[in-house]
């Protein structure tokens, strides 16, 4: 039994059954595993089509996978009608939270293109939830040359919001397919009609150092607005990437418990360790 | 120029088999190809050709068409190796072409001559292009080596749009239970007008027993919701993966053209048991056949209850046309039918130990064997020593091209189902580190898992650790098979794969 002491995080798992095409279960079980070997609980909620989520802030992290473009149209269409609100609001920190931090957001592929501001389809929009400063456009000539393979970026990412925080140096390490080139959006350049843009202006989660990255072009790899990143990096993500694991958690656990988050305990890597190595 | 070719082709072969890479299933017809671009269909001239093609179990199915058509006296040449490629197909059949030359093989059978040649999902409709076949065989559609095909539904929209239609329309056997061959067949389905039925040019298979059936979805489909109106699938039971007796609530009416056709051939009665196979009964409104065939095949698992049907129901659709087959033949072929490379194939050791190779190579595959697997009892498990329910279990993943460079999909293999039931593993090959990871976050302590690379090295500890009398079960991807046969060459276990299928 858990005592009172125990912390948990609260996952907010978005589409399982749709948005899931590489493994993205992957990463769910790195969370709980991660959390429960430190003797934290882990709770977690699924919502499918059709679900409605009013209430964001109950939870610490929510996540969504990658899914085929079948699978995001209709996806796009029930988020606008059940989700994207809450959503919006929660991930940037809008809504009512005890200690003024947002929860942590983490899309992946698909879940990606649909946490920017639209995605193109050829002559399809489909609209995202508006929480990273991106959009994205597949047109014929991306959908004949998906962007596929071993991707390696860097990044730094801060531990926490206190003053003593530190940025730590990252090198992530995945897979990439995606057909989709996303553009992280100017925000100085940003139309008059477009100023509720300004609010999820984005960074780069990271710069390219081996793959494609957001575009092939720019060298940028994901968005990163609040405690909100999108990728296209999958293998899946977290399990080869356990820092970046620790980091979420670690966010998650200050969302909810602010300055009363317990620290994470250092856990044995050397099987992460050994698959990154083998990534050629 | 087609002689010339086909020495050619022979002495690449034997090479390539001289410097003991790949058995020469691929290289020979890759040259000639590029040498004589029409040489597929130059070789299939006269011939029959049925084409099969599905994510899993094109091997098996081939392989067991092959044997009944074989039984029934005719002449088959099939590329029984798996080597489903343009390349493998052609080497395939120069091989043939050769055998023939030398006088060795030559066809002594007075009935058709019938090319079956397995086929990858994405090269099919090339295959339909140059070869002209008469029947193809639709098996199922799952993720698999995404980062060659990008997404499943490119693939179910280049059936759609690639098959050919019409006049030219082969005769189609496919299963109805997978709504995404349904979905790769509509146009055609709601093309077909009374005129066009007959003769009849599509027949479906489908499981009717429910008592085989699942009651609870898979852990990942992909198949989502009806093509006409989004709206989720119900099933009255599940089977492999998203497979099953589905149908949309919504519009499934009669005039809906999107709903699960009622099979032409359908299996009434199915049993799994164990390793020892399957067992079924197959009904069809066929006239000559008003008894239904009642199958056993030494093939373990639900997923060979459908290869079995497949291979049953092309037969019997084969049999209008100028084949005869009968009831005796099937069943005959079908219950000597070999466990083939890699598909639970037995090797046991002069000390007495037995080796169950367990091919994996997607989600889906990968998912019924490690079902299959969990519904062995303990002898069968454990060979035989009830006494050490100690199960000896090497895992191995390697990220080569034909593996697909993207291993996430093992995140996609309910690994956990079997992991109660492990003391230890062993993960070995390209991505070891990956799989110990999988097993790891499955549940399975770290200090329980072995993490060695070498292959060569990890199959000979893990030979030595099973005892004589045990068993040790290897579940593999495809490079990593055809390195372990190498391997158990070398160790005198096996002939070479190329010998010995």
């Amino acid at each position: 039994m858990a005592s009172d002491k125990t912390q948990t995080l609260k996952v907010c798992h978005l589409y399982p059954n749709e948005m899931n095409t590489y493994a993205d279960r992957g990463n769910i079980a790195v969370l709980k595993r991660r959390l429960e070997w430190r003797g934290f609980n882990f709770a977690l909620e699924e919502f499918e089509i059709g679900d409605a989520l009013t209430d964001a802030t109950e939870f610490d992290l929510f996540y969504m996978g990658g899914g085929q473009d079948i699978n995001q149209i209709q996806v796009a269409k029930d988020l606008a009608e059940t989700k994207a609100q809450a959503l919006h609001d929660a991930l940037l920190g809008k809504a009512d939270t005890p200690h003024s931090i947002p929860p942590v957001g983490l899309f992946v592929c698909g879940g990606y293109q649909l946490a920017g501001h639209f995605y193109n389809i050829y002559d399809q929009q489909l609209r995202g939830i508006g929480v990273l400063g991106v959009h994205t456009i597949q047109n014929e000539s991306h959908h004949n040359q998906r962007l596929t393979g071993t991707i390696k970026i860097k990044t730094e990412l801060p531990t926490s919001t206190s003053q003593s925080s530190q940025n730590i140096p990252l090198e992530i390490v995945g897979y990439e397919n995606h057909a989709g080139r996303t553009q992280i959006i100017d925000m100085s350049l940003a139309d008059e009609e477009h100023t509720e843009y300004k609010e999820s202006a984005s960074k780069s989660f990271g710069e390219v150092l081996v793959g494609h990255g957001n575009n092939g072009a720019d060298g940028t790899e994901g968005a990163i607005t609040a405690r909100t990143i999108g990728t296209y990096i999958h293998g899946p993500l977290l399990p080869k990437n356990p820092e970046l694991a620790d980091l979420l958690i670690a966010w998650g656990l200050e969302h909810r418990y602010g300055a009363k988050a317990q620290e994470l305990a250092s856990l044995n890597n050397s099987f992460a360790e050994v698959a990154r190595a083998e990534i050629s | 120029m087609l002689a010339t070719i086909c020495f050619l082709a022979r002495t690449i072969g034997r090479l390539s088999r001289l410097f003991g890479r790949g058995g020469g299933t691929s290289l020979p017809g890759k040259i000639a190809l590029r040498l004589y671009p029409s040489i597929a269909s130059e070789l299939t001239s006269g011939k029959y050709v049925i084409l099969i093609s599905a994510t899993n179990g094109k091997t098996t199915t081939t392989n067991l068409l092959a044997g009944i058509l074989t039984e029934a006296g005719n002449d088959v040449v099939t590329n029984s190796e798996g080597a489903n490629l343009m390349s493998g197909i052609v080497t395939a059949l120069l091989k043939r072409q050769n055998k023939k030359k030398s006088g060795s093989g030559a066809s002594q059978t007075s009935g058709e001559k019938f090319a079956i040649l397995e086929v990858d999902e994405a090269v099919l409709p090339i295959a339909i292009d140059s070869l002209s076949p008469k029947l193809i065989v639709l098996g199922n559609l799952f993720r698999d080596q995404l980062d060659r095909y990008g997404e499943v539904e490119l693939l179910v929209s280049s059936w759609q749009e690639q098959i050919p239609s019409g006049r030219t329309m082969p005769k189609i056997v496919a299963n109805a239970d997978d709504p995404l061959i349904i979905s790769a067949l509509l146009p055609k389905l709601k093309n077909l007008n009374e005129k066009e039925k007959i003769p009849q040019k599509i027949f479906f298979y489908g499981l009717e027993d429910k008592s085989i059936g699942r009651v609870e979805p898979p852990l990942i489909y992909d198949s989502y919701g009806c093509r006409e109106c989004n709206t989720t699938l119900s099933y009255e039971f599940y089977s492999v993966g998203h497979l099953g007796k589905w149908s949309c609530d919504k519009c499934g009416l009669e005039n809906c053209p999107w709903n699960r056709p009622t099979p032409d051939f359908q299996i009434t009665k199915a049993t799994t048991s164990g390793i020892e196979g399957v067992s079924l009964e197959i009904a069809s409104k066929h006239p000559d056949f008003s008894e239904p065939l009642h199958i056993t095949a030494p093939l373990p698992g639900l997923h060979n209850i459908y290869n079995v049907a497949a291979a049953s129901s092309a037969a019997l659709a084969l049999n209008s046309e100028s084949v005869s087959i009968t009831p005796q033949h099937i069943e005959s072929a079908l219950k000597n039918a070999p466990r083939r490379f890699g598909r639970f194939e037995e090797i046991n050791t002069e000390d007495g130990k037995s080796i169950l190779l367990v091919l994996a190579k997607n989600p889906a595959s990968a998912n019924e064997n490690l079902h299959t697997i969990s519904q062995f009892n303990s002898r069968e498990l454990t060979n035989g020593n009830p006494n050490n329910a100690n199960l000896n279990f090497l895992a191995v993943l390697n990220d080569k091209i034909a593996d697909g460079k993207d291993t996430s999909w093992i995140w996609d293999v309910d690994y956990e189902m079997l992991i109660p039931s492990l003391s230890s593993i062993c993960v070995s090959g390209t991505r070891a580190g990956e799989l110990a990871l999988r097993f790891q976050y499955g549940g399975l302590p770290e200090e329980k898992i072995t993490l060695e690379q070498n292959l060569k090295t990890a199959f000979q500890m893990c030979l030595k650790n099973t005892a004589a009398g045990e068993r040790l079960i290897v579940l593999v991807t495809y490079t990593a098979l055809l390195e372990l046969y190498d391997i158990a060459h070398e160790m005198n276990l096996v002939e070479p794969y190329w010998k010995k299928n």
